[in-house]
């Protein structure tokens, strides 16, 4: 079957958006479109909205099977995704499944067990951080058939799917992501940077001109804060034969620090003046303050002119004015929090202050310690960028929005160098530029175009003994062995000669997988002496060799990045064809 | 609402089979039992010791084979007609159903009319759900209700003030989910337009000194509203449409 449209998926923390374009007879640039997603706002009535907010809520035994969370394609009320799902996250929160995304990349638990809503024993079939993932894919799947029905060529599953996932997404995240796809029966799939995706978005309005304002050996730093992830991108400006190349050449680490980090430090804040009065809010008053936070946070970061924002939190009954509770935040006080708590002034040298180690850490998301996002891109930018320092600054995600930000950290980054003034890219629809992008990606993928050059985000190595006289009563030095190097390209594979294994058949066989975003330069079959503190335990790859029991055989590893962009790991015999693919362990991880 | 073609291929597929299913039995059936009965007939001859003395000893192997056959046919005679029946069905149901499929989807898609307004008009809950629906959107999301429910001589304008902030917000975020408010006229208020003489009166509404026939000339006093990329909700039949916004309980 031939697909008839490309559709790119920006599956994000809190909210998914879906682009598509018809495929074009002769590769004519097609209109990239908006996919209104029908999804129920509140009970017994749907609406179609551009962004579907990525949280699933399961109704009570009361509230189900009377129709009102029954969609055009589902009867079934167990579950739903979309607006009223959100709204109820903040009124009972054990039945809502929400940022199932962070939970791919949290390998303090176990990844593939029914362990969402987190912490609740309200729901009576709890889902995997996949299935959730699958779930949200699968409302997109079933609203499209919906739409698009008159024709069995325009099914979703066999359609040209982008997939977008944050660039600093590990290769068990990956794996995961291409899980969920699988799961929801998606075929022709590829999965995509966000931050690149967000740099097509601007390439799509700057089409005929992207040449004339970008030069050879210039590069773009994207910079990409979500609400609960921020993400950052190296692209770089090649000539070759005298045309323009793009490739990425750094990402950054995942770090778990966003918007909402920002609104609930300022809903803090306007509590503890609020308290300060000797009124108190009940808990349904604290969280919509974090929503009036948010505004606040907006408007005064839109407005310069404006010294306060004010605040009033109606009482909950029906007397709204008698118990009305005013407040205010200062464009200071706000300053105080978001530049300098967030985005503070930073020299390029300064490194993130790490603490987690001394403090406890809660169960569940592990948020950043650190949430000093400029700090982190001043570690980024030291590590990967002295050389060929960015000359220009592209902007996504909802905080992003606000051009005092924007302009603000343009500032500081242009502080770190002085013989380059870095200037912005203009995104104009950060909501939905991600999926945009991922859209026009697989038109550029169709028909030719500018590429970005890419492959693997992280290099990856195994744990190997060490060849010292082993010591008895010490255990045996280990070094790490690099069997996947950055920018391995998709659709590529490479075999370890230099390290031979002898593998007993019928045995489980493991490996210490880890993972760096810094060692961009070491190639495959390197290895490094004193790793423990340069690398991140990731998880172990593992498998059980089939064959005839007791059997020994030589074995070398081969390492695959696959055409979608995940990473597999297989055992090959030396002697014969046969091998043994690794599967990465999801059980939870020891720190 | 359901596809219209799938639900024919669904419903004709099934009676495809079903047809099929009983055609095929009662063929292969009557041809199975003729079978049987037939060979019953050779098996008893052949077993008959003064038929087997007609022929040569010679043949006398032959007949036990015969006979032999007897026991494993009556085994499997059901089973086999079973088996062909289900394979004969299943495989003509194939057939006649992708001729179905694309029979049907040779059809024109058919706008549906007919049963949507007739439910719409039989349905007064439904009605007044839908009058009472920008309602209950404004209650929930602005507290709209319970502000008009107010009695404002109760409080200073500085209270009021500080509720309504709140308010607008809510109510204006909520009803740009479903229609954009636009301007009806482009001309700024106070300017002076010539209302020509084909004017729409549901656009414009003439005041003042009004008299003869148009064109006329005025100043704009309103611009007027019109709602544009109005996003129309699904909105689902209720049991009492005149509960507008639940009661909470917070349990605790």
């Amino acid at each position: 079957m031939n697909a008839n449209y490309l559709i790119g998926i920006d599956l994000g923390t809190s909210n998914t958006a879906v682009s598509y374009a018809k495929i074009t007879e002769n590769d004519e640039k097609p209109e990239f479109k908006i996919f209104e997603i029908p999804q129920i706002v509140r009970p017994g009535e749907i609406l179609s909205r551009h962004l579907l907010p990525s949280f699933i809520y399961f109704p009570d035994e009361n509230e189900k099977n009377r129709g009102n969370f029954s969609l055009p394609w589902k009867e079934d009320e167990t579950f739903i995704v979309g607006e009223y799902a959100r709204k109820r996250s903040s009124e009972i929160p054990s039945r809502v499944i929400s940022s199932a995304k962070s939970w791919l990349c949290n390998n303090h638990v176990k990844r593939d067990d029914k362990i969402l809503p987190w912490d609740s024993d309200q729901v009576s079939e709890k889902f995997s951080p996949v299935r959730a993932q699958a779930e949200i894919l699968n409302h997109i799947k079933n609203a499209w058939n919906h739409k698009f029905s008159d024709d069995d060529n325009n099914s979703f599953i066999e359609q040209n799917i982008t997939v977008t996932i944050p660039a600093s997404f590990d290769a068990v995240a990956r794996e995961l992501t291409l899980k969920a796809c699988n799961l929801c029966g998606i075929k022709n799939l590829t999965l995509m940077e966000e931050p690149q995706a967000a740099f097509y978005s601007w390439l799509i309005s700057n089409e005929e001109t992207w040449r004339k304002q970008i030069k050879k050996d210039e590069s773009v730093l994207v910079c990409d804060i979500g609400g609960g992830t921020s993400d950052f991108t190296l692209i770089r400006v090649f000539e070759t034969d005298g045309n323009l190349e793009l490739e990425r050449t750094a990402v950054g680490n995942h770090l778990l620090v966003g918007g909402d980090n920002m609104d609930l430090s300022i809903s803090y804040l306007i509590n503890s003046k609020i308290s300060a009065t000797g009124k108190k809010l009940d808990k349904w008053q604290l969280r919509s303050l974090v929503n009036k936070a948010r505004d606040a946070k907006e408007e005064l970061l839109s407005d310069k002119t404006k010294e306060k924002y004010e605040i009033s939190v109606l009482s909950r009954g029906m007397k709204l004015i008698s118990g009305t509770i005013k407040s205010e935040v200062l464009s200071s006080e706000l300053d105080q929090i978001v530049k300098n708590g967030f985005f503070p002034q930073c020299s390029l040298e300064e490194k993130p202050v790490n603490n987690r180690k001394t403090g406890l850490m809660e169960a569940g998301l592990n948020y950043e310690s650190d949430p000093a996002i400029t700090r982190h891109l001043a570690e980024f930018t030291s590590n990967f960028a002295s050389n060929f320092f960015p000359s220009y600054i592209l902007f996504n995600g909802g905080v992003m929005k606000s051009k005092e930000l924007r302009n603000h950290i343009t500032q500081t980054v242009s502080s770190w160098n002085e013989s380059n003034e870095i200037k912005e890219l203009e995104n104009n629809n950060s909501d939905i530029s991600v999926a945009l992008g991922a859209c026009y990606y697989s038109f550029i993928k169709l028909s030719g175009g500018i590429r970005i050059k890419s492959g693997l985000n992280k290099t990856y190595y195994i744990e190997v003994s060490s060849s010292m006289p082993a010591i008895p009563g010490i255990p045996a030095p280990t070094k790490a062995l690099c069997v996947a190097p950055f920018g391995m390209e998709e659709g590529s594979l490479i075999k370890i000669e230099g390290k031979k294994y002898m593998l007993t058949l019928g045995e489980d066989v493991s490996f210490n997988l880890f993972e760096s975003s810094m060692g961009k330069d070491d190639k495959a079959g390197e290895t490094i002496e004193d790793f423990s503190n340069n690398l991140e335990k990731l998880t172990e790859i593992e498998t059980f060799l089939n064959g005839n029991k007791g059997e020994m055989v030589p074995v070398v590893l081969e390492t695959h990045v696959t055409e979608i962009g995940t990473l597999e790991f297989y055992c090959v015999s030396v002697e014969d064809s046969r091998k043994w693919k690794l599967e990465f362990n999801l059980r939870q991880q020891s720190n | 609402m359901i596809n219209k073609k799938q639900f024919y291929i669904k419903s004709i597929s099934k009676k495809i089979f079903w047809t099929q299913f009983i055609l095929s039995l009662i063929f292969f059936g009557g041809l199975f039992l003729g079978a049987y009965f037939y060979f019953s007939g050779i098996f008893v001859k052949a077993s008959d010791i003064n038929v087997q003395k007609i022929y040569p000893p010679l043949y006398q192997n032959f007949f036990n084979e015969i006979i032999s056959l007897q026991e494993p046919l009556n085994i499997f005679i059901v089973p086999a007609a079973g088996i062909i029946v289900l394979v004969f069905t299943f495989l003509s149901w194939i057939i006649l159903r992708s001729m179905a499929k694309k029979t049907i989807s040779l059809i024109p898609v058919q706008t549906e009319i007919s049963p949507s307004k007739e439910t719409v008009k039989a349905d007064p809950e439904l009605e007044k759900r839908k009058f009472l629906h920008i309602l209950s959107v404004l209650q929930e999301e602005g507290r709209l209700i319970d502000f008009l429910n107010e009695d404002l001589s109760d409080y200073n304008d500085d209270d009021i003030g500080a509720a309504v902030r709140s308010i607008h917000k809510g109510c204006n975020d909520a009803l740009k989910k479903y229609v954009e408010l636009k301007p009806l006229l482009d001309d700024e208020e106070d300017s002076l337009i010539e209302v020509d003489e084909n004017f729409n009166p549901e656009k414009i509404r003439l005041t003042g000194n009004v008299v003869g026939t148009p064109p006329f000339k005025g100043i704009v006093r309103h611009r007027g509203w019109k709602a544009q990329n109005i996003n129309l909700p699904d909105l689902k039949k209720v049991d009492d449409a005149s509960f507008l916004v639940p009661a909470e309980i917070e349990v605790e």
